[in-house]
C-alpha cells in the first residue's frame, strides 16, 4: 500500500513506530487510545509536538534547549556567574536542577567523545565553552560528565583546554550511591569513593 | 538453554531501552558474545562499573538458543584496569586494541591466544609509556593469532630470500615482495625498508618485555603503520 492511500490510522501506527522502543503492537494500543481521547486533548498533544520542533532552538551561549535566543538559566541576573557546570545532555542540566542546590550557569555539550565509537572533539560543543571562559567572568568549571570511559575521556579532554587558561577545573564525585548497601558495591566504585574521602567537620 | 561461567572482557557497550546495556564481549569460553544487562545503567545497578569498556570481569551469562542474544547475570571485576581511564592517549590506546580484536573476530568463535593477548595488552596499557609501539606490537600478534600472519622472510612470488634494499608489502599476498616481482604486479603495495622488515619479524617472537628493549625509529613506526593500515584494509574490506 502506497503513502496516499493509506487510510489515517494506519498512518498514525506507522508514525508511532518510529519512536524509540515502539513496535506495532504498542504503536497500534497508543494508536486506538489517541483515536478515543477528546478531540481537545489530540489538539493539544499534536500541538506540543509541533512546538517542541518549531518553538525550541540552542541557547547561543550554553546550548541549552530553549524558546528564545538565550536560556532561562543565562538570563537570569541572580545566578552565580562565576561557574560553569558542563553536562553532555540538556536531560543531566534537567536532573542537576531538580536538585535546587545549583545556582551557578550551564553548558551543554551535546554529546561526548568516544575513541570507541570514532567520536572526536569535533562531535561536542567544546569551542563554545572556551569562547565563554574568555569572557574572564568564569572562575570554575565543574565537569559532570558521565563517570563512563566517554564521560572521562571528555572530562580529561575539557581539563586540557580548559587548565592553560587559569580558570579551576573540578569534577563532580564518585562514589556510593545513598541509599546503597556497601557489601554489593563493586571495586572500582569503592576505589573512587575511598580516593574522593573527606574530612568529617 | 543454559548458564555458563566465564572469563571476559569488556569491548563495547550501547544504550539499550530506559536503563539496559547491550555488552559486547570477549570472552574465554565463548569468544566474542553479545549480551543484554537489565539495569545496567541504574545507580544501584548490580552490575556497578563491571561492564565499563576494557574491564576484566567474571560474568555469568544465560543462553536460551545461539540465535537469541545472552542476558548477563552477575558481572564480578578481576582487574578494572583503572589507570587507562585516567589518561586520554591511554584511553585511546586501549580502544584501538578492542575496535581491532572486535572487527577481526567472528562472533561464537573461541579463541584463547586473543583473549590472553587483550588481556595482557591492557596490562601493559596501563604501565608503558610507548603507547604507539604498543599498539602496533598489539596490532602484529592479534592478526597472527587471528590467522592472518604476514609472511616476511621471503618474497612471495620468486620465494627468494629477501635481501635486496628495496622490499614491499602487499597485503593481497599478505607478505613482502622484492623489488623485481613487485614491478610485475598491479595491486597496490607498500614499500618497506629491509630493517622495518626485521622488526616486524621480530615482534611476533618477542614477550612483552623484549618488544620494549627493542628501538624503532619514526620512520620505522611509520611504515610499520602503514604496512599494519593496508593489511587491515585488505583483511576486513574496509579502513579501520
Amino acid at each position: 500500500m502506497d503513502g496516499t492511500s493509506q487510510n489515517p490510522l494506519d498512518q498514525l501506527i506507522d508514525e508511532l513506530r518510529k519512536l524509540p522502543g515502539i513496535g506495532r503492537k504498542t504503536a497500534q494500543r497508543l494508536a486506538f487510545f489517541l483515536l478515543k481521547m477528546p478531540a481537545e486533548e489530540a489538539r493539544g498533544l499534536a500541538q506540543a509536538v509541533l512546538d517542541v520542533k518549531e518553538r525550541l532552538r540552542f541557547c547561543r551561549w550554553c546550548n541549552n534547549i530553549s524558546e528564545e535566543e538565550v536560556c532561562r538559566f543565562c538570563a537570569d541576573p541572580m545566578r552565580d556567574r562565576t561557574r560553569i557546570l558542563v553536562v553532555e545532555e540538556t536531560s543531566i542540566l534537567f536532573a542537576i536542577e531538580r536538585t535546587g542546590e545549583y545556582k551557578g550557569l550551564y553548558h551543554v555539550l551535546v554529546g561526548s567523545l568516544s575513541p570507541l565509537d570514532g567520536r572526536g572533539p569535533a562531535d561536542i560543543k567544546a569551542q563554545s565553552l572556551l569562547d565563554r571562559l574568555k569572557l574572564g567572568e568564569t572562575k570554575e568549571v565543574i565537569i559532570a560528565t558521565n563517570p563512563t570511559i566517554e564521560g572521562e575521556a571528555t572530562a580529561i579532554y575539557l581539563t586540557r583546554l580548559i587548565k592553560p587558561t587559569g580558570v579551576k577545573v573540578t569534577r563532580i564525585a564518585y562514589g556510593i550511591p545513598v541509599g546503597m548497601d556497601l557489601e554489593y558495591a563493586d571495586e572500582v566504585t569503592l576505589i573512587k569513593s575511598l580516593e574522593g574521602r573527606r574530612e568529617l567537620a | 538453554m543454559s548458564l555458563f561461567e566465564t572469563e571476559a572482557i569488556v569491548l563495547n557497550g550501547i544504550r539499550l531501552g530506559e536503563a539496559d546495556k547491550l555488552v559486547t564481549l570477549l570472552t574465554a569460553k565463548k569468544g566474542k558474545v553479545k549480551a543484554v544487562a537489565n539495569g545496567a545503567r541504574r545507580p544501584r545497578s548490580r552490575f556497578g562499573a563491571a561492564l565499563e569498556p576494557f574491564t576484566h570481569c567474571n560474568v555469568i551469562l544465560f543462553e536460551k538458543k545461539p540465535t537469541i542474544l545472552m542476558r548477563m547475570n552477575q558481572a564480578d571485576i578481576l582487574q578494572p584496569f583503572m589507570k587507562i581511564r585516567e589518561d586520554l592517549d591511554r584511553i585511546n590506546a586501549a580502544a584501538r586494541m578492542v575496535q581491532i580484536v572486535s572487527a577481526l573476530l567472528p562472533e561464537g568463535e573461541a579463541n584463547p591466544e586473543i583473549f590472553s593477548l587483550l588481556r595482557t595488552g591492557l596490562g601493559e596499557v596501563e604501565k608503558r609509556d610507548r603507547l604507539e609501539w604498543l599498539v602496533r606490537a598489539f596490532e602484529i600478534r592479534c592478526l597472527k593469532h587471528a590467522g592472518y600472519q604476514a609472511r616476511l622472510d621471503r618474497c612471495l612470488i620468486c620465494h627468494r630470500e629477501i635481501d635486496s634494499i628495496r622490499v614491499y608489502f602487499s597485503p593481497m599476498n599478505g607478505g613482502t615482495l622484492c623489488g623485481s616481482c613487485a614491478r610485475t604486479i598491479r595491486d597496490p603495495l607498500e614499500p618497506v625498508s629491509p630493517g622495518t622488515v626485521s622488526l616486524l619479524r621480530l615482534v611476533g617472537r618477542m614477550n612483552w618485555s623484549g618488544l620494549f628493549r627493542l628501538k624503532a625509529t619514526p620512520r620505522m613506526l611509520q611504515e610499520v603503520k602503514s604496512v599494519m593500515d593496508a593489511h587491515f584494509t585488505f583483511i576486513l574490506g574496509r579502513p579501520l
